[in-house]
């Protein structure tokens, strides 16, 4: 197994753990997989190892947290139900301000 | 010879009315209010980490112009010869422009922002670019020693933090280094500071003031306001910087003028549970506050804000739109340089906000708009404290401080995403001799309202004319 690998489990364990310490509520932290946000979590966090590669472990583990939270929070916000009809809170406009 | 001996502290901490009535009779040189204003901020900004650049050259340059105008009597009007400060996101020709964080600590733009060239036109002189929290907050800082310049901290007590994210217009104010000072909110970076120093603290609507040139966190929350010693100068500053610039279309051609023709009666809601889970001298103050409004407005308590996910809906805005603003920053690794721990990590979340998690919140926030309007169109202002607690200690994580405390707080997230005005006013003081404030907040465009409710209050008590010990030290 590669030491990548490895990482990567290792990473997700702690996640796990972190999600079953403080945010995920019980029913979730029963099944035996991780939960959905935290595979979630993982595979948005891998995307930000290959594209900022400056980060360090430490850092990236603060990172996985806080995306393991937004996630959640997103989670949250994807249950609000909208309609076809909801438009998001800006306007396009196809005037050019100060041109005309 | 200098009339700088002349000017007293009565002056330096005089609202900018009084200032301009003596300017304008010739009684009061704006160069030597400039002068003295200079020497504090030399002397006193250090101490309260309230400065980034002292505009000396700048500011003597536009007071002696000033001074000329006025003598040969071409009068701009209440602003003429006032010297303030901008929160170091605005940019200013020729001078840094640091946005508080050392990746950009020798950044200089060759524009000025807009509100930098109208409070030119109206004959305000800038005499400092203030301190604030680097990137204005919106990586999550988590403690008062996120600045390049250090913690900020209140006048009220060195030891104290002075607010964020205007944590140098709040202190300069409060302090008496400026007759006025221009900071922003995103989501409580006026109120917060306005509250922690004792000032009076206005963000304006939404579109009510341009954002052009100035720092983009946010774009669809990003504003800009007046912080000062009363409602009266915020209503003067407002009124010389609000109004259409084509260089920002989020800007809008709505008329507001002061001194406003707004005179009541008034009808105030009073936010429901908002003295629940608040430091006891918040709820005793607030109280008292209550008392006060109700002899010039009808009071209707247990308003309720609409149930909607106000927090998760902020935050997502925030950190996508926050994380474009700044990718380059974020993927270069400059991010590093930051003062903040949590600085140093907390934008490269916003990188992974799904395009679609991101219209969601956009999208409830059309509904988060509607709703609170709803509640809003019934009063012409809701009350709250600012805050829940007075300020924190600098030498502390924010979140090891206060567990528990928070009430009513949900109010600055919810007015911020509707785009909504509100104001910071000092309403007395609690643990450590810290100030405390209460807020009014309105529906959109309704700032003359929220301000001459202010000033009412002001006008029957004396909070706002109160003089911090570390301002007299060495003044």
């Amino acid at each position: 197994m590669s030491e990548q690998g490895q990482s990567r489990r290792e990473f997700g364990k702690g996640l796990t753990a972190l999600a079953a310490a403080t945010l995920l509520p019980g029913p979730v932290l029963a099944q035996k997989e991780p939960a959905p946000q935290v595979k979630e979590a993982l595979a948005l966090t891998e995307y930000l190892q290959v594209r900022c590669k400056h980060l360090t472990r430490e850092q990236i583990e603060s990172i996985a947290r806080g995306i393991l939270t937004r996630q959640l929070q997103a989670e949250s916000l994807r249950k609000v139900k909208l309609t076809n009809a909801d438009e998001p809170d800006f306007i396009f406009e196809a005037e050019i301000e100060g041109v005309r | 010879m200098s009339q700088k001996k002349n000017i007293t502290e009565a002056i330096l901490f005089a609202p900018i009315r009084e200032q301009t009535e003596k300017i304008r009779k010739g009684e009061l040189s704006p160069v030597a209010l400039a002068e003295a204003y200079l020497e504090r901020l030399e002397k006193l900004g250090p101490k309260l980490g309230a400065v980034v650049t002292v505009t000396r050259e700048l500011a003597l340059k536009e007071a002696k112009q000033a001074e000329a105008e006025i003598k040969a009597g071409k009068y701009r009007g209440p602003l003429h010869g006032i010297p303030y400060g901008v929160k170091d996101l605005a940019a200013t020709r020729g001078i840094p422009t640091t946005w508080g964080a050392e990746p950009f600590r020798k950044q200089v733009f060759d524009h000025d922002a807009t509100i930098i060239t109208r409070l030119r036109e109206a004959g305000a002189v800038l005499v400092a670019k203030l301190a604030l929290v680097e990137l204005a907050g919106g990586f999550g800082y988590n403690n008062a020693d996120a600045s390049f310049t250090g913690p900020g901290r209140t006048p009220w007590n060195l030891d104290f933090w002075s607010g964020g994210s205007s944590s140098g217009p709040g202190a300069a104010v409060a302090a008496g280094l400026v007759s006025f000072a221009i900071g922003s909110e995103t989501s409580g970076s006026i109120i917060t500071p306005s509250a922690f120093c004792g000032v009076s603290g206005l963000r304006p609507t939404y579109g009510r003031v341009s954002r052009f040139g100035c720092m983009a966190l946010s774009w669809t929350l990003d504003k800009i306001g007046p912080m000062c010693r009363s409602a009266e100068c915020c209503g003067l500053v407002l009124a010389a910087i609000a109004g259409k610039d084509w260089r920002d279309p989020s800007t809008v051609a709505r008329k507001f003028a002061w001194p406003t023709e707004v005179k009541g009666p008034f009808k105030v809601g009073i936010l429901k549970d908002c003295t629940k889970n608040v430091q006891p001298a918040v709820k005793k103050n607030f109280e008292a506050a209550l008392r006060v409004i109700e002899k010039f407005a009808r009071l209707e308590d247990g308003v309720a804000l609409p149930d909607q996910p106000f927090g998760p809906v902020i935050s997502t805005i925030i950190k996508a739109e926050g994380s474009s603003a700044f990718r380059d920053l974020l993927e270069s690794g400059e991010c590093s340089k930051l003062r903040d721990k949590r600085d140093r990590t907390g934008g490269y979340e916003g990188l992974t906000v799904l395009a679609v998690d991101y219209l969601q919140a956009m999208r409830i926030r059309t509904r988060i708009r509607k709703a609170m309007d709803a509640v809003y169109a019934r009063y012409d202002a809701i009350v709250s404290p600012s805050r829940a607690t007075v300020s924190y200690p600098i030498n502390r994580d924010f979140d090891q401080v206060y567990k528990g405390l928070g009430g009513g707080q949900l109010v600055i997230p919810a007015g911020n995403l509707a785009g909504q005005p509100a104001i910071s006013l000092p309403n007395g003081f609690g643990l450590h001799d810290l100030p405390t404030g209460l807020q009014f907040t309105g529906r959109a465009w309704s700032e003359a309202k929220l301000l001459a409710l202010a000033q009412r209050y002001q006008q029957a008590t004396d909070w706002h004319r109160k003089v911090p010990p570390a301002a007299k030290e060495e003044g």
